[in-house]
């Protein structure tokens, strides 16, 4: 089974913001909302006098936000990434206001919430998610981290591993920053009501179940989503390819 | 392996399952509530293009579907961005659906209102103005034309242009680099013989010293800037000579901040330390600047403590940095435009260039110059001049057409781009307003679309085919990727319909930008390696010249027969025209003698990655998302002294005039300067890319080449 893990290199983002923008353009992300982020704060020590914090959903392995689903749209898949089921989605978001990075918003078009998936619903066939393909400076590694091969593997095998995580607040963010980034202590404890604390550890188990009526196909598609390489035939066609057309 | 195991079948079957299976376990809740999944918009196909705006010139794959662009992905094949775009170039998918966009002929009526004409109207009308000037000025109507470029639709567009008018005696097209980088370029000829950058950018990675020497690649040409990371890797040092903190300091292993317009004092000062300091091999570097006691002599004055009286910088940064530069063998020298665009650029950048003169660092792997002011490949005039014939008349520059225009001595003027690039821009506009009939071709209603008599929607990138070029000299290819709203036309064809109808069959027209091409590759001898079909299947088009069909491109050092370009292979220090390497402060600088004590603070304005000129990126919500509106960074200390606290609105003031801003205080510009971004839009609906020209405020100043936009005194006054 894969373990989809995206690895950020905060250290070499110039902080241009391409990965917002090709974020909402590949995923339709309606005006005024982005489901990825740039930070920056100041910083004198370093050169530029900013540090800056690329981020999006964390795909947390404690997700607050699937302790609040109360209709089990929102599950962690057994391949790592917390998915929004949309047709299960009500809108109550809940969620939104559970998720201590702020990372959901309600999308306006769908109804629904909405956040980071790994451009899982909107890529063809071969291609990486659209903030990892945009970024110059290549600051986001995104892969299989079970599969020793993959960049993403590689990279954090060689590199010490951060997590942006307060105290208060630990949701064992999966988003894995390397070497160093600033701030570590966010974000801030999200006050959820008391019923959904209550209900997180008997949810957990409904959840996972909900969401493995899918998972086993989703993750195994998803992997040829990201592993263009394994390829059955010598030869593809590329524009059929990146077309999806099948 | 059987069909029926491929991985597209695969995928077919597993989003079929996990649709199904959505539906099945949980009959949604969400379709009980009526909502539906969004259009089906169809099957997507790829198609290729470049981005318009900087001279990256980054290469995509636009995914159509519905006959709209969908998204915009930078193509992974691309060796110089590795597939990497900034977000301008993401942007056009909304520039060209931008709901302001006009994308109708208009004429200006006599109460300054517009009136919907057709586009035969359009051309009829501008071919008749240029016929009644053709007809009452015989040879001498060509000097009562001119034009602002660049078309920002592709090199035929532009050639279309230069081929109608230059039938029509016509050679006043003036070059958006006099208005900021023509003066690095011209003197980089002086010096080497190439206006184009000496090296191609993979060079970087052979380099030992990479000196960025105002260079903020990082801002300006983002998708370039992996570069520095992959240098860096190969044990590159990166030297970054910027009075500002950006974020390109943040790759610099040393970075020097000298006060803005000081540049000249210190490479100057560099010069003479490693000539005082023996860390030159003289006889070598006397190879190249046989006059390099000229270059002493020029030099002496500049002792490490007059550098720092002159720059701020302190002896021992200016020893360190000269002593890496001096260690090096293979070092790479990246000149941004901000060295000229002080009125004291000239010696400047032919300092600069003499530096890598006397360390050997102009021929061979690794070393050259880099510049922000892009390659062009040649050929375009050899190929007008084939087409339209030779024009004697000698070119104007900006400011001789602006005294034509003051005059009344200008009948037509073809406002293709923003006025307010020039200094002085409120004046320029007034000048503007002297010309009878004004055409300008564009897509929104910006200052240039409202000055002018006749407006001409254009299409815009991916809504018509055409080739580019960029940084490497690259020429690229565009398809057409979707149909253009409205009666937008590309400009080739606009100015193509033009020239039909005043010089009939005469008149050299091509129907399509393809046809055009394939005959500039016919005619013009180092383009016979650049065949369309070639360089259309490139995935980041091919590097000029390529003189052979087939022939190999030729990337790194131009000067492959170790020999600089000029015309006895050395480097000139006393020019008969720009005369010895000397320094004097920015004209109107508060370092200058004389200067005004009211205006205590320098004044300089630039690029920032949200903005590509001053009306396009305007428009996009998405840029503008980022956009801060009219900032003006000031330091701590600074601020302090004019009583201005962070977020205040403040007047900016210059002796010839000010402007509304929101005070940023920050320790990321020096003190004593101020800082403000360039290229707003008076008229863009998006508040935060809302801003009046910040040339306006700008005194009307010239080197010999080009219009100087920085160094003037300033103020800061709370609003
Ligand atoms: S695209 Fe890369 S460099 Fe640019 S802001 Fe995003 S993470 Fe940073
Ligand atoms: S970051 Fe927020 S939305 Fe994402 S998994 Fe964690 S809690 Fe959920
Ligand atoms: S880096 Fe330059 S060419 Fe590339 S997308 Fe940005 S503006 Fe366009």
């Amino acid at each position: 089974m894969s373990r989809y893990v995206m690895a950020i290199d905060s250290g070499r983002c110039i902080n241009c913001k391409a990965c917002i923008v090709a974020c909402q353009q590949r995923n339709k992300v309606p005006g005024g909302k982005s489901r990825n982020w740039v930070r920056e704060i100041d910083d004198e020590s370093r050169k530029s006098g900013v540090s800056v914090q690329p981020g999006a959903c964390m795909h947390c392995d404690h997700p607050v936000c699937v302790f609040a689903c109360p209709t089990g749209a929102t599950y962690k898949g057994p391949d790592g990434a917390v998915e929004v089921d949309k047709d299960r989605c009500i809108g109550c978001g809940s969620c939104i206001k559970a998720c201590p990075y702020g990372a959901r918003f309600k999308n306006d078009v769908t109804g629904t919430a909405d956040k980071c998936d790994y451009c899982r619903e909107h890529s063809a066939p071969g291609q990486i998610p659209a903030c990892v393909a945009v970024c110059t400076t290549h600051c986001r590694v995104f892969g299989d981290a079970d599969d020793p091969d993959s960049d993403v593997a590689k990279i954090l095998a060689s590199r010490k591993k951060v997590y942006v995580a307060a105290k208060d607040c630990d949701t064992r963010p999966t988003l894995t920053y390397l070497d160093a980034t600033t701030p570590t202590d966010w974000p801030q404890a999200v006050d959820s009501p008391t019923p959904i604390k209550l209900m997180e550890y008997a949810s957990t188990g409904v959840k996972w179940t909900a969401g493995a009526a899918l998972a086993g196909v989703i993750g195994v598609f998803f992997k040829q989503l990201v592993l263009p390489s394994d390829r059955e035939h010598g030869h593809t066609d590329e524009h059929q390819d990146k077309g999806g057309n099948a | 392996m059987p069909d029926s195991y491929s991985r597209r079948n695969f995928l077919k079957l597993s989003a079929a399952l996990a649709v199904g299976g959505a539906a099945a376990s949980l009959p949604g809740k969400a379709q009980a509530m009526g909502q539906k999944p969004g259009p089906d918009l169809g099957p997507a196909t790829y198609v290729k293009g470049y981005c318009p705006f900087c001279q990256v010139r980054c290469t995509y794959h636009a995914e159509v579907r519905g006959g709209k662009i969908q998204q915009i992905i930078g193509d992974k094949g691309n060796r110089w961005t590795g597939g990497s775009m900034c977000p301008k170039g993401l942007s056009i998918v909304e520039l060209m659906d931008s709901p302001h966009r006009l994308t109708e002929p208009m004429l200006k009526q006599a109460d300054g209102s517009w009136k919907r004409i057709s586009y035969a109207e359009a051309v009829a009308l501008t071919a008749q103005k240029m016929r009644e000037t053709l007809d009452k000025h015989g040879e001498k109507a060509g000097d009562r034309m001119g034009m602002l470029m660049p078309l920002w639709d592709c090199r035929e567009s532009e050639m279309a242009a230069l081929i109608t008018l230059g039938m029509a005696g016509c050679v006043h097209t003036m070059p958006p680099g006099e208005t900021c980088v023509s003066t690095a370029a011209n003197m980089l000829n002086l010096m080497s013989g190439t206006s184009n950058p000496t090296t191609t950018v993979d060079q970087l990675t052979k380099a030992k010293v990479i000196l960025l020497w105002g260079a903020n690649l990082c801002e300006l040409y983002p998708a370039y800037s992996r570069w520095l990371p992959m240098a860096k890797e190969k044990g590159a040092k990166i030297l970054y000579v910027d009075p500002r903190r950006t974020r390109t300091s943040d790759w610099a292993d040393i970075q020097l901040r000298p006060k803005p317009g000081t540049d000249g004092a210190l490479v100057l000062g560099v010069i003479r330390f490693l000539l005082e300091n023996q860390l030159l091999d003289e006889e070598k570097a006397r190879e190249l600047v046989p006059e390099l006691d000229l270059l002493r002599e020029d030099a002496s004055a500049y002792t490490p403590e007059k550098v720092q009286e002159l720059t701020g910088i302190a002896p021992a940064e200016l020893e360190g940095f000269a002593r890496a530069i001096a260690a090096s063998d293979r070092t790479i020298v990246w000149f941004g435009g901000s060295v000229c665009r002080y009125t004291n650029g000239i010696p400047t950048v032919r300092g600069i260039i003499l530096l890598q003169g006397i360390t050997g660092n102009m021929i061979g792997e690794g070393r050259g110059v880099l510049t922000m002011h892009s390659g062009k490949p040649g050929g375009e005039h050899e190929f007008v001049e084939a087409m339209a014939g030779h024009v004697k008349a000698a070119k104007m520059n900006f400011r001789r057409l602006r005294l034509a225009m003051d005059k009344k001595r200008l009948d037509i003027l073809f406002l293709n781009s923003s006025y307010r690039r020039y200094p002085d821009a409120n004046g320029v506009r007034k000048s503007i307003q002297k010309v009878p009939f004004v055409v300008h071709c564009g897509f929104f209603m910006t200052p240039e679309a409202e000055v002018s008599h006749l407006f001409v929607p254009m299409t815009f990138g991916p809504e018509s085919s055409g080739s580019g070029y960029g940084n490497e000299k690259e020429a690229v290819w565009r398809d057409k990727i979707v149909e253009a709203p409205g009666s937008c036309v590309p400009a080739w064809k606009f100015y193509g319909d033009v020239g039909k109808a005043l010089f009939g069959e005469k008149y050299p027209y091509f129907d399509s930008p393809e046809a055009m091409y394939d005959k500039f590759c016919e005619i013009v001898p180092s383009w016979k390696g650049l065949s369309r079909k070639r360089v259309a299947a490139s995935p980041d088009g091919l590097v000029w010249p390529i003189y052979e069909e087939n022939g190999p491109e030729l990337l790194g050092c131009t000067f492959r027969e170790g020999k600089l370009g000029t015309a006895d292979g050395t480097m000139v220090v006393k020019d008969r025209v720009f005369g010895r390497i000397t320094w004097t402060p920015p004209k109107g600088s508060p370092y200058a003698k004389g200067s005004k004590p009211e205006f205590p603070l320098v004044f300089t304005q630039g690029k920032v990655v949200w903005h590509w000129q001053h009306t396009l990126t305007n428009y996009a919500p998405s840029l503008a998302q980022f956009s801060r509106g009219r900032v003006v960074s000031v330091h701590p200390e600074t601020a302090k002294q004019c009583g201005v606290k962070d977020g205040d609105r403040v007047f900016l003031e210059t002796p010839t005039g000010r402007l509304e801003a929101v005070a940023e205080v920050t320790s990321r510009v020096l003190p004593g300067t101020v800082f403000t971004p360039s290229h707003f839009c008076p008229d863009t609906p998006l508040d935060a890319n809302r801003s009046e020209p910040v040339n306006s405020i700008v005194p009307n100043s010239w080197d010999r080449i080009s219009c100087q936009h920085n160094g003037v005194g300033c103020r800061l006054v709370k609003a």
